[in-house]
């Protein structure tokens, strides 16, 4: 920056202070002026200092004012700057609380399955095997089997189901069955076709009108899951509600998730719960956006998340093309 | 049996001992003959790509395991769902460990024959994986 640029930079930064200056030098210009003047004045003088007076009076007043309508402007932007501030660290403080109240509630869960639902299998296995109630080593077994497959499993895929790793359709179809009603887009569908050869041109596929299969990545999968696990947990917890209809579409770059039921109206100035943050969260990590509104006959929740398609052929040929050894 | 006869089989699974088990039970089985046998999706899909044309080489039975690609965030469902829908027929039996949920519902949704599922427990028997693995060809073979 050149010297003049940044000598003008720190006069508009300090300018409440070359206001002041401005007025202080007028003032003494115009007493000395007038003592000067009195003291050697001739006949007829006296009418010039009056109007040069008058008009540096008008000067030092015009800078005042403004001196003081900037200052007022600038104590404004200064609070608004500060209010932004403050919003800022109380949305800083809400996340971490919230990010403080997952953490815990999931160390709760965990905790409190470990200790109340896996520890006294494996206690009273451990007292029937050295009380040797258990002889039979197929009775233990069995009993190593149940509390591998109706607990270990079932709370691990409880905590990430598994079927997200193969697609977002299976996941959901198992997560909804029974519960709610899912229609989803058919580029996500496993009846969508791949376009074209994943192998090879000359594999001779034929051209086909079916919509090409997308897919997402694993943390959109994940995040479009969570939401819709939450959003349809939070509508069943209504017991006005008898239906749940999911909607999940891909429209203009984005992933619209819609979960409509038929319930309760949501009241107005309602305090947002867990689950709502939890789907922000999952909505705000994408720059997404989440809205609740009360619709006729029910309530919708509509989150959307930007997504750039990628077709299911280029995601195989990439994991494919060229990689692996035979075993 | 003439192994002309018998199905031929493939078997893709990650998990050293469990792959091993089932070479073993599909050798000694009179009703397969097995005709390759990998330790990842990728290996399978690497081999697959060096013998064209793939029609002739591919299996009448594919045993894949659903997590059985060298990633353990990617799974094989897809890819055998992708050689499905470019025209290739084969039967596919699933084993996993984990609960396949409504996997065959989805998939059967593009391909309605030729599926089946096992899931990995220790009561698994050579009889269980043989029934499935015939359950699978017969669907595929029905249609």
């Amino acid at each position: 920056m050149s010297r003049p640029a940044s000598l003008l930079r720190a006069l508009k930064e300090e300018r409440t202070n070359v206001y002041r200056l401005i007025g202080l030098v007028l003032f003494a210009a115009t007493n000395l002026l007038t003592v000067i003047t009195l003291h050697f004045h001739h006949d007829g003088q006296l009418r010039y200092l009056q109007i040069i007076n008058l008009a540096t009076g008008i000067v030092i007043t015009a800078t005042v004012i403004y001196g003081a309508f900037d200052m007022s402007k600038r104590s404004i932007k200064y609070e608004k700057v500060k209010k932004e501030k403050a919003e800022i660290h109380s949305k800083f403080i809400d996340s971490q609380q919230l990010l403080f109240r997952i953490d815990n509630q999931t160390r709760q869960e965990v905790g409190a399955w470990l200790h109340g639902t896996l520890q006294p299998q494996l206690v009273r296995l451990a007292k029937n095997i050295r009380e040797k109630k258990e002889t039979d080593c197929n009775i233990v077994s069995q009993q190593v089997d149940d509390i591998c497959e109706n607990f270990v499993r079932a709370y691990s895929h409880e905590l990430f189901p598994p079927a997200l790793y193969i697609s977002l359709e299976v996941a959901l179809e198992t997560l909804l069955e029974g519960r709610a009603e899912l229609i989803i887009d058919e580029q996500l569908t496993n009846v969508a076709s791949f376009g074209f050869s994943v192998w090879s041109p000359e594999s001779g596929l034929k051209g086909t009108s079916a919509p090409i299969r997308l897919v997402l990545d694993v943390d959109r999968r994940y995040a479009v899951y969570r939401i819709i696990e939450e959003a349809v947990a939070n509508a069943e917890k209504k017991s006005s509600t008898s239906r749940i209809i999911v909607n999940l579409i891909i429209e203009h770059e984005k992933i619209r998730i819609s979960i409509r039921d038929n319930g309760a109206p949501v009241p107005k100035n309602a305090k947002p719960g867990l689950g709502h943050s939890i789907i922000n969260t999952f909505v705000k990590k994408f720059d997404g956006s989440f809205s609740l509104e009360n619709v006729v006959d029910g309530v919708e929740s509509i989150a959307l998340i930007p997504y750039v398609p990628v077709t299911a052929a280029e995601h195989l040929n990439r994991r494919f093309h060229g990689e692996g050894q035979s075993a | 049996m003439d192994n002309s006869l018998k199905i031929t089989v493939m078997v893709i699974e990650n998990d050293t001992d469990f792959r091993e088990l089932l070479n073993g039970v599909f050798e000694r089985s009179e009703l397969f003959d097995l005709v390759g046998s990998f330790n990842s999706v990728e290996a399978y899909g690497a081999e697959m790509l060096k013998n064209k044309p793939y029609v002739s080489w591919l299996p009448q039975l594919l045993v894949v395991d659903v997590m059985s690609s060298k990633d353990p965030r990617q799974e094989s469902a897809s890819f055998i769902s992708a050689l499905r829908s470019e025209g290739f027929r084969f039967a596919t039996l699933f084993v996993s460990s984990m609960d396949f949920g409504a996997l065959l519902r989805v998939l059967r949704k593009s391909h309605p024959q030729g599926w089946s599922s096992l899931q990995k427990t220790s009561r698994l028997t050579e009889q269980d994986i043989v029934e499935a693995a015939v359950s699978a060809f017969n669907e595929m073979r029905s249609t």
